[in-house]
């Protein structure tokens, strides 16, 4: 474990593509193995653990180690770099730093997704920020100054008040005398049946965690640093915000704020229901009023982290598993359908030099590659059945309605506004008479290039394997997140 | 006790004294700035050797006493002393090495002797065991400081610097001695033990019938006295007016010399009189109001905002370095706050210990950065970019090495991990979550989210450098720049820090060890 992530940082200098997605290889490699493995023996726990004592004054310790969860998150994160540097073939401005800062996300997400220590958590929490800073500010668009700066300074802040969550649990744990950091022995105290802490440092626990995590969803009305990073990024940083570094949010309310405090998380849950429901609903109504189709799709990653929202919240006002295993398959699906369609945009941005829907139309004519995928890229976000989308979304609303109750036609709603706009969308930019539209150039008309190609391919074969088998999935994370639903059930 | 052994405990101070005295008599006639500059930096370097052989036990220097030991009833030999004395001594060994490339002036020797003459005054307020040796030693940092501002001596602005250094520099002398003044008056006493324990009557007295009810008001008077003449050297709020221009005049290494050496001297003293002198007055139960210590926790909050406010406006980048120098003044006083708030409750003693340790660890880390930082302003200015931020477009290509640097200390200075910044935010904050947790104070609570919000702040500025070196060149990308000549001796001093901020981030365990021992010692001379 630790070996990847010194491969990954120690090459980054190098000049060329090759090298880079050469390195971005091995931890694929090496997480498809541990995918295998933790697949084949799915109950074990946390595996690959790694253990080195850091600081020892003040019991932070370098623990990593993987459970369902985690590797398939871990997974994805490995696939999603691979593929955004085979999207970004043809990156011409600094390829170099360009590839490097993908490979150094790829350290920090990775570190972030295999941490059980808090404090290393952390830590690769805030170094995922750097890089993409840099992505933003250097390779992105017009506004690209504004939208870096923001991102930065939005998410920095939250870490901070989530990072004073941290400290209150090391203190509570006994601080300078044996406090512990470690995600394993934070979590057991409460599952081990010994509520140590009292009602109200765990609500204001898991509010400052809350706050971290929330940004980083992003849920309502936190949301607003996400329009501005996605539309400044550049389509491979888009691809890894989307894919996987949202993903760190929801991970980070699964993996640590629900076992550690979940007293306060039942205080939460029916303030993360609203959230989740205030999210869907303004995602959906601001994705109709879009005329750019990449900030379309922005607005619509933060519905899709509402549904995992609304997984969690009814995970944790029941107790049942159901709502967690959706929530970590509709992380695992979005990030699969999420990433394709900003490379869609990307493809048109390429093509057309813009992403204005008043300035396409017809393309399907044109482009009939890209067409094709962008018609499976919106079945997968609309949710048919038979894509992995589909699956998450069954769950997470049949765990809903455990939970809430009728109320869960409110969240449903969304499904049918989300259908609307991602088929509208398509039918303006794709169908319809193809007409050549003034102020759009149309000399760099080339459909989709074949590393275009190949990333697309990739995603299209994670939707409809995960979608066919989803089994393979929540075997794995149904484990872990069985363990973490029980606690509630205790105290419900 | 024979008599060599003070002198051994002393011999750090010793050297450095002979070897200040010495070198503008001695190698005056060698005017070379490269030798001058080495031989300083190995005395240099032996003094940090035997400073810590007074705390470790290290091979070779088994004839050094040990401490704590205290040498003529005046000079204290203890790990909180080695503590600041390393601190030091490092930051004097950084401004040394990094100044032959840019410091081309005449008078080579003085400059190099001035410097240790600083470093020795700082130490001897380190040790300092009441307040007339504090003060000595005070003065003496002071005015080789001084002189070291106006080096530059056919430039305006550094005679400027100088010269408003100095004034206010004196007039904050005489608050301090007036104080001290006040002090004596009251106690008849002027020794660190001997106020502590007049302190602790005061307190004990306090609120029992028939009994002062709230702290004299001449006492009060003293606390402020000294608290203003140590907050002009911390640049504290509203004592900072100085420090932009002496550090934007003054010349660049000295401007290190001054942010991250001097300014600390007033954190030792205020560490000393504060915590260990006079905490006991501060009232918890009387009137609130009269608690002098929720006045320095909204010292610490303005101080903070107000250096990162003013920094965001600022395009000289010594001007801005200034700033956030203040506003990590703000950050450090969190130390000296909160601490003052939890001392003398005996449960909260392993958590005042843990505080100031954040406060020491993060000296130590400000010191480093800021050294860096100063240094590489320094090594680019010399290659004729100037200290304006404009010029410092894309120097990413111009000069990798010193802007990598530079943005790496910069991102330290806002607290992003895993860098040293981060390391010692962490303690400090912390160490405040941990007081809050114990009292449920809303004071500590006050001053984490202060922390937060101005490190969200100040990451605008930082992260504004970082933007101008890497991120504005993208237009002009095709233009070949050509590459900078930074000297090579800054560049040494720049790597050092950057080794430094980047060590410390991934492995802080010995500062922070360190760090504990001194709190501990600073916590075992309090009454």
């Amino acid at each position: 474990m630790g070996a990847i992530v010194v491969l990954a940082a120690g090459r980054t200098a190098k000049a060329a593509r090759w090298t880079a997605l050469l390195v971005s290889l091995v931890p694929l490699a090496l997480s498809s193995y541990m995918l295998y493995a933790i697949m084949a023996n799915p109950a074990g726990g946390y595996q690959f653990r790694e253990f080195y004592s850091w600081i020892p004054s003040l019991g932070i310790n370098l623990i990593f180690g993987l459970d369902g969860l985690g590797v398939s998150m871990f997974w994805l994160t490995a696939l999603l770099v691979t593929v955004s540097i085979v999207f970004a073939w043809d990156e011409v401005r600094r390829p170099n730093l360009f590839y490097s800062m993908l490979l150094l996300i790829n350290v920090a997400v990775l570190g972030v997704f295999s941490a059980l220590d808090l404090f290393v958590f952390y830590i690769f929490w805030e170094f995922s920020l750097i890089p993409m800073y840099f992505l933003i500010s250097i390779w992105g668009g017009p506004n690209r100054r504004y939208a870096a700066i923001k991102f930065f300074i939005y998410t920095f802040v939250a870490s901070l008040v989530m990072l004073v969550g941290f400290m209150a649990l090391w203190f509570a744990s006994g601080g300078m005398n044996g406090g512990t950091f470690s995600i394993e022995e934070l979590s057991s105290t409460v599952m081990h049946g010994l509520p140590s802490w009292t009602n109200s440092f765990q609500v204001w626990v898991f509010l400052a965690l809350f706050v971290g995590f929330a940004v980083k969803f992003p849920v309502v009305p936190v949301h607003t640093w996400l329009p501005d990073a996605h539309v400044e990024a550049p389509t491979a940083g888009s691809v890894i915000l989307a894919g996987v570094l949202l993903k760190m949010g929801s991970y980070g309310l699964i993996r640590i704020a629900l076992p550690i405090v979940p007293e306060g998380a039942q205080f939460f849950a029916p303030l993360m229901f609203v959230i989740a429901v205030l999210s869907m609903i303004y995602a959906a109504v601001i994705c109709l009023a879009q005329r750019d189709y990449k900030k379309m799709v922005a607005y619509s990653s933060i519905g899709s982290m509402g549904i995992v929202l609304l997984g969690i919240a009814a995970a944790v006002q029941t107790g049942s598993s159901m709502g967690l295993v959706g929530a970590a398959f509709m992380m695992f699906a979005h990030g699969f359908f999420s990433p394709m369609m900003f490379m869609l945009c990307g493809v048109l941005q390429h093509n057309l030099g813009t992403r204005e829907f008043a300035k396409m139309g017809g393309l399907a004519q044109a482009m009939p590659y890209t067409a094709a995928f962008l018609v499976f890229a919106t079945m997968a976000g609309v949710g048919l059945p038979g894509l992995a989308a589909f699956v998450a979304e069954l769950q997470v609303f049949v765990g809903a309605y455990e939970a809430f109750g009728y109320w869960v036609f409110l969240p449903a709603l969304y499904l049918a506004v989300s259908a609307a706009y991602y088929l509208w969308a398509l039918k303006r930019a794709m169908f319809g008479k193809f007409t050549r539209k003034d102020g759009v150039d149309y000399s760099h008309l080339y459909d989709v290039h074949r590393f275009e190609v190949i990333a697309l391919a990739v995603m299209v074969a994670g939707l409809v394997v995960y979608g066919f088998w989803p089994k393979a999935l929540v075997d794995i994370v149904a484990p872990p997140l069985e363990a973490i639903a029980t606690v509630f059930r205790g105290v419900a | 006790m024979s008599w060599h052994e003070p002198l051994l405990a002393l011999s750090p101070e010793i050297l450095l004294t002979l070897t200040a005295a010495l070198l503008p008599l001695g190698i005056a006639t060698v005017n070379r700035r490269g030798l001058i500059a080495g031989v300083t930096a190995a005395i240099l370097l032996v003094a940090a050797f035997l400073v810590l052989g007074t705390v470790y036990t290290l091979p070779g220097l088994g004839w050094l006493p040990q401490g704590p030991y205290v040498a003529y009833g005046a000079l204290e030999v203890d790990a909180f002393s080695a503590f600041f004395k390393l601190v030091f001594i490092g930051v004097a060994l950084l401004v040394v090495l990094g100044s032959p490339g840019y410091f081309r002036e005449r008078h080579q020797p003085e400059y190099y002797a001035l410097l240790l003459f600083a470093t020795v005054g700082m130490m001897v307020v380190a040790s300092a065991n009441d307040l007339i040796t504090l003060f000595v030693g005070f003065e003496l940092a002071s005015f080789s400081t001084y002189a070291l501002a106006g080096f530059f001596k056919r430039a305006g602005d550094s005679n400027e610097a100088a010269l408003k250094y100095f004034i206010v520099g004196s007039l904050s002398s005489a608050l301090t001695l007036f104080g001290i003044s006040i002090v004596y008056g009251i106690t008849g006493d002027v020794s660190f033990n001997g106020l502590a324990q007049h302190a602790a009557t005061i307190a004990g007295e306090l609120g029992q019938p028939g009994k002062i009810d709230r702290i004299p008001v001449l006492d009060l008077f003293a606390i402020l006295f000294l608290l203003a003449g140590f907050g002009f050297k911390v640049a504290m709020v509203p004592f900072h007016m100085w420090a932009p221009d002496t550090y934007d005049g003054a010349p660049t290494t000295v401007s290190a010399f001054l942010a991250a050496g001097s300014k600390k001297l007033g954190f030792v003293a205020l560490f000393k009189v504060f915590l260990v002198g006079l905490a006991a007055l501060k009232v918890v139960n009387v009137g609130a109001w009269y608690g002098w210590e929720i006045y320095l926790t909204l010292l610490a909050i303005v101080t903070m905002t107000v250096g990162n406010l003013m920094a965001l406006r600022q395009d000289n980048l010594k001007r801005m370095l200034a700033y956030s120098s203040v506003a990590h003044a703000g950050y450090m006083l969190i130390a000296i706050a909160a601490a003052v708030l939890a001392t003398n409750d005996p449960a909260l003693r392993a958590a005042t210990t843990y505080l100031i340790a954040g406060g020491l660890f993060h000296i130590v880390t400000h010191a480093i950065m800021k050294s860096g930082a100063f240094l590489a302003i320094a090594g680019v200015s010399s290659a004729g970019i100037g200290e304006n931020i404009e010029g410092w477009r894309g120097l990413g290509r111009r000069a990798p090495f010193v802007a990598f640097a530079m943005a790496v200390f910069m991102l330290s200075f806002a607290g992003i991990p895993p860098l040293a910044g981060f390391a010692s935010k962490f303690v400090l904050f912390s160490g405040a979550v941990q007081t809050y947790q114990l009292t449920s104070n809303g004071w500590f609570l006050a001053l984490v989210i202060a922390g937060i919000l101005n490190s969200g702040l100040s990451l605008y500025y930082y992260a504004r450098v970082v933007r101008v070196m890497y991120v504005d060149d993208a237009e002009t990308a095709t233009t070949p720049m050509p590459r900078l000549k930074v000297p090579l001796s800054t560049t040494i001093a720049v790597g050092a820090c950057l080794v430094g901020v980047l060590l410390i981030g991934l492995w802080w365990t010995p500062v922070i060890d360190f760090s504990l021992d001194a709190a501990g010692a600073l916590m075992a001379t309090g009454p």
